[in-house]
């Protein structure tokens, strides 16, 4: 009993302590944070502002104050949620990201505030500050000087299959141009505008192309047009979550809808001057009860981009493609290895750039390995309009021979666009220890294969056909408790019977059976005639003990044994008592048979009648 | 007798073309595994065998990395029908189901009995009546203390037997629900009719099969309502 308490004790403290564990754990595990795009926008810009809670586990948060935004005008609003997994002291961890984007419009100039954010769980809050945003602009007025007043209004009211006759405008739509700028103040009703968030890059960093419809009257159905593909650019549709969808916006005082309906990253590939295609296409305003709609078609002006080349002198471990902003890391897997048992070498660069073309820094070996041809995995995770992401490299590499091997620094040059410098990138010497032994086998081993969009790896070494397990233990265990239940119910009935007068009686005949066999084989006349005098007494009275031959055979007879039988028995016992005291063994082995065979006529009598 | 042997010693030696697959997967050639594994898959069924959880699991797997829903939600589907607890086919089928095009109002919940693992159950009933067995043969031919120590055991494990019974059959009733998975972006009709107009669902959608009607089959979607579909654009779960 005690030992048994000592352990509850210890399991009842074990789980204690891992509740407090668990809720440690989940307590320092809580974070908020919020970011925006700018602190410094223009009046009537739009900017993004995030809020992230971070929850180390799966339990949903008590309390989520969200900030106060009523400085501004909320134009949009979605959330996500990614979780991401680790092993941590060989338990998993999972950590979930929930992720608030907000598309605020900054609608009155001044210093505004997105006020402060709090998250609770259990006993924790967490804050994130307030955020200052500068609103610039002259107070209540939106439109900027026409670019050019002589274009026209034809795109507005033009019937179907009608060019707008802006093409010959040429002016260049971009973030510091008011859209319809180019309009002036007749500004039509319906027009398209080819927006880049800069005209002068340098070969390699990402221009952003967005194209938007603005038009005065909600349309029918979502225009869809193919991305931007202009040609000596290396061209990708964004993928930051921001999914295209139509806001209002207020351009020279007037209300219009405005429909993105292409957002692309686009790299140029070589310097000079390219002007990107106008957007063109055709849409469809939503007709009302009295009115039906016409198809319209509006085109935007044309952009021109120059493509600047890259600094000269590049160094010399640069290579042309990589332009943007990274981070380099490398890592081998294990440190401490056999002859012949492979490590992998793992280079990873996270940053921004055409993530696309980053070419890694590779080690070429030292003859003391050999390497396998490296697999490549790229991750795209555009942020904000930028193209992002990271790129993983693995090299399987098999020694040779023992001793140590040192991969020398990773260097990777990249042009920063931002800054206008290279800069180079470098990763720290690794040195992997090679023992004695041999594990050649498992060099060629495959390894899981991740696949991406957060699936987890395909299973290795399967088996593919399915054996329903265990699937005749129930059959199994019905037949034994069939049988028990058999078994039982017959061992049941032999103790019933058992325990009866009749089995009783049947015992006490079996006994003297085995006693008979006994006296049989010792020529014991007194035992004989004793189980003989027994067998009566039970059956026919105790008073038969003591009758004298005469008297015997008269009771016998009387109590049912029948008279033929009952002068047998006195008969056996007469010459029983006669060879008892005889002289010489054949009489008594005589006398001793002829009892038995009486206690066995007496024995084997069925019923009272005395039938035998 | 020596088909028996050919048959045993090819259930019991590894697919080579399994290891192909595994290392074309490791080679990011995803399309070429994936046929690999398929061919395999196909020749099971052509025999008459029951696919693996593991081979589903990669065939769902490798179609939900081409973006290919309708296979991916019935490979894994058919997994976690055979393996309801392994975490990975969980996983993927969770992310599966988030991918789809078509985002019904409920969210799928599994039946009790779909959750439950077939092996365990089955041996745990099988283990069960066993004992009860022997307690019941124990009770009726041991004599004395053993027989009484039986008798006590008896109502626990009688219980205990029911219970494991009670999942057992949940389990089996589970196994027999026919749920098929839409595989092409197709109508859902209110009639069995191709006249009949309707809405657009996307490959990935399930639904319980409630009827089969000229070509069309009458499906309870995740969210009960109940249409008609194609029975062409449509697969049942193995």
């Amino acid at each position: 009993m005690g030992a048994s308490r000592l352990v509850m004790l210890l399991l009842l403290s074990t789980s204690l302590a891992l509740g407090f564990a668990q809720s440690a754990r989940a307590e320092s595990a809580l974070g908020l944070r919020m970011t925006a795009s700018a602190t410094t926008v223009k009046r009537g810009d739009t900017f993004q502002l995030d809020v992230v809670l971070s929850v180390n586990g799966q339990d949903a948060v008590d309390e989520l104050d969200l900030p106060d935004l009523s400085d501004f005008a909320v134009l949009r609003e979605n959330e996500s949620q990614q979780a991401s997994f680790s092993m941590i002291g060989g338990r998993r961890a999972i950590v979930v990201e929930h992720r608030r984007t907000f598309i605020l419009r900054a609608t009155d100039v001044g210093t505004k505030q997105v006020g402060e954010a709090t998250a609770r769980l259990g006993g924790t809050t967490a804050r994130a500050a307030p955020i200052t945003i500068r609103v610039v602009g002259t107070p209540g007025k939106t439109s900027t000087t026409p670019a050019d007043p002589a274009a026209g209004d034809a795109g507005a009211s033009a019937p179907s299959g009608a060019v707008a006759d802006e093409a010959a405008t040429a002016a260049t739509a971009t973030d510091g141009t008011q859209p319809g700028a180019r309009f002036g103040d007749a500004l039509p009703r319906m027009f398209a505008e080819l927006r880049v968030d800069k005209t002068s890059a340098f070969v390699g960093e990402q221009i952003t192309v967005v194209g938007e419809i603005y038009t005065q009257v909600p349309l029918g159905q979502y225009p869809r047009v193919p991305g931007q593909k202009p040609a000596g650019f290396v061209c990708l549709a964004l993928d930051d979550g921001l999914k295209p969808q139509a806001s209002q916006r207020i351009v020279q005082g007037r209300s219009f809808y405005v429909y993105p309906v292409t957002r692309d990253a686009i790299f140029g590939l070589k310097p000079g001057s390219v002007e990107l295609d106008p957007l063109e296409i055709e849409v469809s305003p939503s007709g009302s009860f009295f009115s039906r709609s016409q198809d319209v078609r509006v085109r935007s002006a044309t952009v021109t981009i120059e493509v600047k080349p890259l600094p000269e002198p590049a160094p010399p471990d640069f290579r042309a493609d990589n332009v943007g902003r990274v981070e380099l890391r490398a890592a081998v897997r294990p440190t401490v290895v056999k002859v012949g048992e492979p490590f992998t070498l793992v280079v990873e660069v996270v940053g921004w750039g055409n993530t696309e073309g980053f070419i890694l820094p590779q080690w070429a070996g030292d003859g003391s390995a050999r390497l396998f041809p490296p697999t490549t995995r790229r991750e795209r995770r555009d942020r904000d309009g930028i193209i992002a992401g990271r790129i993983v490299e693995e090299t399987l590499v098999q020694p040779a021979k023992a001793g140590r091997i040192t991969i020398a620094p990773l260097v990777m040059v990249v042009f920063d666009p931002a800054e206008g410098r290279y800069v180079t990138q470098q990763t720290a010497p690794m040195t992997v220890v090679v023992g004695e032994g041999q594990a050649a086998a498992t060099a060629t081993a495959p390894r899981r294969q991740i696949i991406a969009g957060g699936a987890r790896p395909l299973a290795l070494g399967i088996d593919v056909r399915h054996v329903a397990a265990f699937s005749l233990a129930p059959f199994v265990g019905g037949a034994l408790a069939i049988i028990g239940a058999a078994v039982g119910a017959l061992g049941r009935r032999r103790r019933a019977l058992r325990d009866s007068v009749a089995g009783q009686r049947d015992a006490r005949r079996r006994e003297r059976a085995v006693s008979a066999t006994k006296a049989r084989a010792s020529v014991n006349v007194a035992a004989a005639h004793r189980l003989l005098l027994d067998a009566l007494a039970e059956r026919y009275g105790d008073d038969v003990r003591a009758a004298d031959s005469q008297t015997l055979a008269t009771l016998l007879a009387g109590r049912g044994l029948g008279t033929s039988a009952a002068d047998g028995v006195v008969a056996a016992i007469i010459a029983a008592d006669a060879a008892r005291f005889a002289p010489g063994g054949a009489a008594k082995a005589q006398a001793v048979d002829n009892l038995l065979a009486r206690l066995h006529d007496v024995d084997s009598v069925d019923s009272v009648d005395g039938v035998v | 007798m020596n088909s028996v042997v050919l048959a045993l010693l090819l259930a019991t030696v590894a697919d080579p073309r399994l290891k192909d697959a595994e290392r074309l997967a490791a080679h990011g050639e995803l399309d070429a595994a994936r046929a690999q594994y398929q061919t395999i898959h196909d020749e099971l069924a052509n025999s008459g065998a029951d696919a693996s959880a593991a081979l589903h699991y990669n065939l769902g797997t490798l179609a939900l990395s081409a973006d290919d829903m309708g296979p991916a939600v019935r490979h894994l589907l058919a997994a976690a029908r055979r393996a309801p607890l392994d975490d990975d086919i969980r996983h993927n089928l969770a992310t599966a189901l988030t991918r789809r095009a078509d985002h019904v109002e409920a969210a799928r919940q599994d039946a009790f009995g779909a959750r439950l693992p077939p092996g365990p159950v089955t041996l745990v009933l099988g283990i069960l009546l066993g004992l009860l067995g022997l307690l019941l043969a124990a009770r009726g031919v041991l004599s004395g203390r053993l027989a009484v120590v039986a008798g006590r055991g008896l109502v626990p494990v009688l219980v205990a037997t029911v219970v494991a019974g009670l999942a057992f059959a949940v389990r089996l009733a589970a196994d027999g629900a026919v749920v098929a998975v839409v595989m092409l972006e197709t109508e859902a009709r209110p009639q069995p009719d191709k006249g009949a107009g309707g809405f657009t669902i996307h490959p990935g959608l399930t639904g319980h099969v409630v009827a089969e009607q000229d070509g069309f089959v009458r499906l309870r979607l995740e969210n009960g309502v109940d249409v008609w579909v194609d029975h062409a654009h449509t697969s049942v779960v193995p």
